[in-house]
């Protein structure tokens, strides 16, 4: 085996060309970092969140809660009558019955108008938040009911015009007034809530979208699905929390992952050339040193190893660079349009420590397998032939 | 002197796998180049292209906020209206998610006064139409070569004669294989039939779009058959149209019709937002959010990526060659033609890559548009794209091939000489 020094030393012999390719390779990780952070940050929005002992009734057929339409008398009756629901030492039912909309509101950049997604709650929707502790008002108080109040969550704040503290939002004609700033640590983080009762007047719009509710433990919610679905006097399509989530990521996930691969495909591949290219030129450099190397005799395989080490090298510096320009963006907040619901998310890049290791484990295999010719090449010479070359 | 630009040729070719992997990799890069701006330039062109006498009525509150019905007729009052059909979105799904297209409820029989020059009807691939009632097809032959006005008129009558009748676009035709007298069957999302069963349209027209920001993957049927059908499931309160369109009389200026209809609803029930079709396309495009951005700084990426990749092999190739350059300059060859050899060399390296690179970009529009028409409807490489592309090729060889000129240019004969290489 050859020392790791000659391979070291045989790197900075060669630091432009090699640093050229460390920096490809960076790129490469880089960019697929990026969108992966990217993925993982609106992921850990839906996926990961949502609670599988809540659950959520639509309307049959609904995808969305955007498609959804539930009448006065469906969420009476949901929310009195169901015996799945949970109730608190009072008695009371732990569901709220909600109205969803996606209203226009400007950018604060200026680049246009967006969906918004707009949420009318009952009180019982912030109590059972708090209760699981996925809700904290960071700012100003909740809105008194039956005013038209409302809070905000905190990213809009800086991300949509005329919606900080103290600012009117106007539904149609009606003007509600900004009493509170909230922080979600779930897909809600970035919607307008207030009294579901002032905004479906405001809207003209007197049907609700969806009902929420905590389940007694222990329900057997796929039974129960299949149960409403066929339900004589109100039928409806039942979801635990975090499965109603999860069908709301597919579209942009997927677009993002497909992205990603595409890009990393090419640019990896790319990446890979320029690696093979420092390689040979390295081993074609090095032919009169080879020669030496295998007179002496070293084995083949221990030239093999040198040469791939050295690319391996290459593909580690490389995916260490390409982690720390990701790391970069890590946190940076921007805002995305989830194709499933037609509305604005907002969302943050996030680098997982998975993240990490799979842009490394990347890199570090581009070096490889664009190491692999060369080094088979190197490892290949014929002694005298080498020697001879100068 | 002259430059022995033959020494170039050779260099490329002798060292082909090291000239292979470079124009591979340079060939990578302009296609992704190519198809990242792509992207960005085929969801903004559709604002290009919208139609300027058309304007299209919402709510000012939200694209979900249907509008009353009887909107329609106090809108045909304003001065200056020429026409104006319901838009209803539908939001059904045919068989599944993944096949997603837009589907529209209008009025159909204004919809192709407003559209009829926004698309070419045709009347199936063997020229056949709908008959209503009857069998399809039947005066096939005798039909083929019909002019437009023919088949537009036989489609709007066979629209007229079928509640279920529908018209859809030549993508939909393309990728589902339907054909005139086909029964489409959608599932209703927003307008869900209460015994889970899918609507059934009836194709009687298929249409290819003569603009580009017309999209070839939409179904329009009629929206007096959607009425119908929610009047029998008593839900009345249902009633409206997420959209107007709007077309504007010949001379009549846009901005007084817009005021005009949104100072009529200013006090509700549903106030109002008129737009230019560009403005409301432009809309969609503003959603996108930093999408184009996003696209933008990968592009940079990828081309600064290829960029060191072109570099890196400009740099090895001086190395091995100081001491030909050493041997020219001692010939008297001046420090200007061993340099001009050097870039010269990456030039023709990152514009052979380039090339190929821009005719997979072209030559990828339309397969590309076939698979991803859902999600990029009207994906298209513009010719300015391919020009950009070029350009930076060309850019990449010229900094790629500086580099070392300069290193060659500087150094001394002697020493040149000297090195191995």
């Amino acid at each position: 085996m050859l020392p790791l020094r000659y391979t070291i030393r045989s790197v900075s012999v060669r630091s432009g060309s090699a640093l050229l390719t460390v920096f490809g390779i960076a790129l490469t990780v880089a960019v697929f970092g990026g969108i992966f952070a990217l993925r993982e940050g609106f992921a850990s929005l839906y996926e990961v969140q949502g609670a599988d002992d809540k659950i959520i009734y639509l309307r049959v057929g609904a995808g969305s809660e955007g498609e959804s339409v539930l009448r006065r008398s469906d969420i009476e009756t949901l929310i009195k009558e169901r015996p799945e629901i949970a109730r608190d030492t009072d008695g009371a039912p732990l569901a709220a019955a909600e109205a969803f909309l996606a209203v226009y509101m400007d950018k604060a950049d200026g680049s246009g108008r967006t969906n918004v997604p707009l949420r009318g709650v009952q009180p019982m929707s912030i109590r059972m938040m708090e209760r699981e502790g996925s809700v904290t008002l960071i700012e100003g108080r909740w809105p008194r009911w039956g005013s038209d109040e409302v809070v905000v969550g905190e990213p809009l704040t800086r991300r949509m015009a005329g919606c900080a503290m103290g600012d009117t939002i106007t539904l149609n004609v009606v003007p509600f007034r900004v009493v509170g700033v909230f922080v979600h640590d779930g897909a809600q983080g970035g919607e307008v809530w207030g009294d579901v009762e002032r905004m479906m007047e405001a809207l003209d719009r007197p049907v609700f979208q969806r009902v929420i509710a905590q389940i007694v433990p222990g329900t057997d919610v796929p039974a129960l699905a299949e149960e409403l679905e066929q339900d004589e006097r109100t039928p409806a399509k039942v979801q635990t929390e975090r499965e109603y989530l999860a069908a709301q990521t597919g579209m942009l996930g997927t677009t993002l992952a497909v992205l990603a691969s595409f890009l990393t495909l090419i640019m990896g591949a790319s990446a890979m050339l320029g690696a093979m290219n420092t390689m040979l030129s390295s081993v074609a450099a090095r032919t009169h040193e080879i020669g030496v190397l295998l007179a002496v005799g070293y084995g083949r395989a221990a030239i093999f190893f040198a040469f791939l080490i050295e690319a391996a090298l290459l593909g580690a510096l490389g995916g260490l660079l390409g982690i720390l320009l990701t790391l970069s963006f890590n946190g940076i907040e921007t805002g995305l349009t989830n194709w499933n619901t037609f509305t604005d998310v907002s969302l943050a890049f996030r680098v997982t420590p998975r993240l990490a290791v799979s842009s490394f484990l990347l890199a570090f295999g581009l070096g490889i397998v664009g190491g692999t010719l060369p080094a088979l090449r190197a490892s290949r010479m014929q002694p005298v032939e080498a020697l001879r070359s100068l | 002197m002259r430059t022995p630009w033959r020494l170039a040729v050779r260099h490329l070719t002798t060292h082909w796998v090291r000239s292979g992997l470079t124009v591979t990799a340079m060939i990578f890069a302009t296609f992704l180049l190519c198809f990242v701006i792509s992207v960005v330039t085929s969801l903004a062109q559709a604002v290009d292209t919208a139609a300027a006498n058309r304007l299209v009525v919402q709510s000012a509150v939200s694209l979900y906020v249907d509008l009353p019905l009887d909107y329609q007729a106090k809108i045909a009052s304003i001065p200056g209206v020429a026409g104006s059909t319901k838009f209803q979105w539908f939001g059904g799904i045919y068989q599944d998610d993944s096949n997603f297209f837009a589907q529209f409820g209008v009025d159909e029989d204004v919809f192709f006064d407003l559209y009829g020059a926004d698309m070419h009807l045709t009347a199936g691939p063997d020229g056949e139409l709908f008959v209503p009632g009857g069998a399809t097809g039947d005066a096939g032959s005798s039909r083929q070569g019909a002019s437009e006005a023919v088949v537009q008129a036989a489609i709007e009558k066979a629209m007229a004669a079928d509640r279920r009748a529908c018209v859809i676009g030549s993508g939909l035709a393309r990728d589902f294989g339907w054909e005139i007298g086909d029964t489409v069957p959608i599932i209703g999302r927003i307008f869900a039939r209460s015994d889970g069963t899918p609507w059934e349209f009836t194709v009687v027209g298929i249409y290819e779009p003569a603009k580009s920001n017309v999209d070839d993957r939409t179904l329009f049927f009629r929206y007096d058959y959607l009425q119908e059908w929610l009047v029998e499931e008593g839900q009345t309160d249902a009633f409206g149209s997420g959209v107007y369109m709007v077309n504007v009389e010949p001379g009549a200026d846009p901005a007084a019709v817009i005021a005009g209809i949104d100072g009529l609803f200013e006090n509700g029930p549903q106030r109002t937002r008129t737009t230019t079709e560009a403005a409301f396309q432009s809309l969609f495009v503003s959603m996108l959010g930093n999408v184009p951005f996003f696209m933008g700084t990968i592009g940079g990426a990828i081309v600064i990526a290829a960029m060191f990749g072109v570099i890196n092999t400009m740099l090895i190739s001086a190395q091995q060659r100081r001491a030909e350059q050493g041997i020219l300059k001692a010939l008297g060859f001046s420090d200007g033609i061993v340099a001009r050899l050097l870039v010269g060399e990456a030039v023709v390296l990152s514009l052979l890559g380039g090339a190929f690179g821009l005719l997979l970009a072209k030559g990828g529009e339309e397969p590309f548009r076939k698979v991803m028409g859902a999600q990029l409807p009207g994906y298209a490489v513009e010719w300015s794209t391919v020009a950009l592309g070029a350009g930076v090729a060309l850019l990449v060889g010229l900094i790629a091939g500086l580099g070392p000129a300069v290193g060659a240019m500087r150094i001394s004969p002697v020493d040149a000489l000297r090195s191995e290489g």
